[in-house]
């Protein structure tokens, strides 16, 4: 009898251990620093950007540029680029041609422009808004810009 | 004291603290009960057994310990589940970040392009 009352505490005490054990891949385990990943992890993980060069050659340029126009960012300027890509993640290709025709004709406006245009734009329906897309492109891409 | 004595004592409190957070309220609640019960029936003979006891747990623990320690995290199984998943992400993401100019996506987060709402 003692010595069941005894396992049964080892293993409630256990028990926690190893459930602690279990949960740390997802919750409490961090990967290590770049200079600590073996070449395998890194190769891995550079994998579908070398795929892309590769199979892109017309696009190289354009993804060094975007490269370097992000290293460059301000800290806080990056940090909103961040938000800005995950709210384009989630757009329709309707949504991502309005986006992309109303950053292209705002981003020429002085701050008395812009407010001007957003209240026009506040004032039109869904088909007006449409129509103005349609009337104001943004411009089209060259061969090897990139994709959408 | 010398620090690798020092450092594994960290570690060691470390570990039994989180194991601590880990306990559900319930699993406290018996584990108070029958350590109460233990201590109200104990008898020096007994007090024997649960310091082996006590003894044996440290050093199943400090073996626990020891093992994680010799593993090196980059090659487990775990940290390659881990980088798997992180790498289907970069591929995501890769997809994704370099698409689009990225002054065009810091646009998309301004205050000018949050009140033409697109979504």
């Amino acid at each position: 009898m003692q010595y069941h009352r005894l396992l049964l505490v080892l293993v409630l005490l256990l028990a926690p251990m190893f459930a602690v054990a279990q949960d740390q891949p997802a919750t409490t385990t961090p990967l290590p620093e770049w200079d600590q990943l073996t070449s395998a992890q890194r190769d891995e993980l550079i994998a579908p950007l070398r795929e892309r060069w590769n199979s892109s050659p017309d696009e190289r340029t354009r993804l060094v540029e975007r490269a370097r126009r992000w290293k460059a960012m301000p800290t806080d300027t990056r940090k909103r680029a961040h938000h800005g890509m995950q709210r384009w993640e989630k757009m329709s290709p309707e949504q991502r041609q309005q986006a992309k025709a109303l950053f292209h004709a705002m981003r020429g406006m002085d701050k008395a422009e812009r407010e001007a245009f957003l209240t026009k734009w506040h004032a039109m329906t869904p088909q007006q808004r449409d129509d103005w897309v349609a009337a104001h492109p943004a411009p089209a891409r060259r061969r090897g810009q990139g994709r959408d | 004291m010398s620090d690798e004595t020092s450092r594994f004592d960290d570690v060691l409190r470390g570990h039994h603290r989180a194991s601590l957070v880990e306990l559900s309220p319930k699993v406290r609640a018996q584990l108070a009960q029958r350590r109460h019960a233990a201590l109200r029936g104990s008898s020096p003979h007994r007090s024997h057994r649960w310091g082996f006891a006590a003894a044996g747990l440290a050093a199943l623990c400090a073996l626990a310990i020891g093992v994680q320690f010799r593993n090196p995290p980059t090659s487990s199984p775990a940290a390659d589940g881990m980088l798997a998943s992180t790498t289907s992400a970069a591929v995501r993401a890769d997809s994704i970040i370099l698409d689009q100019d990225p002054d065009f996506y810091a646009w998309l987060a301004s205050p000018d392009a949050m009140q033409v709402a697109m979504e």
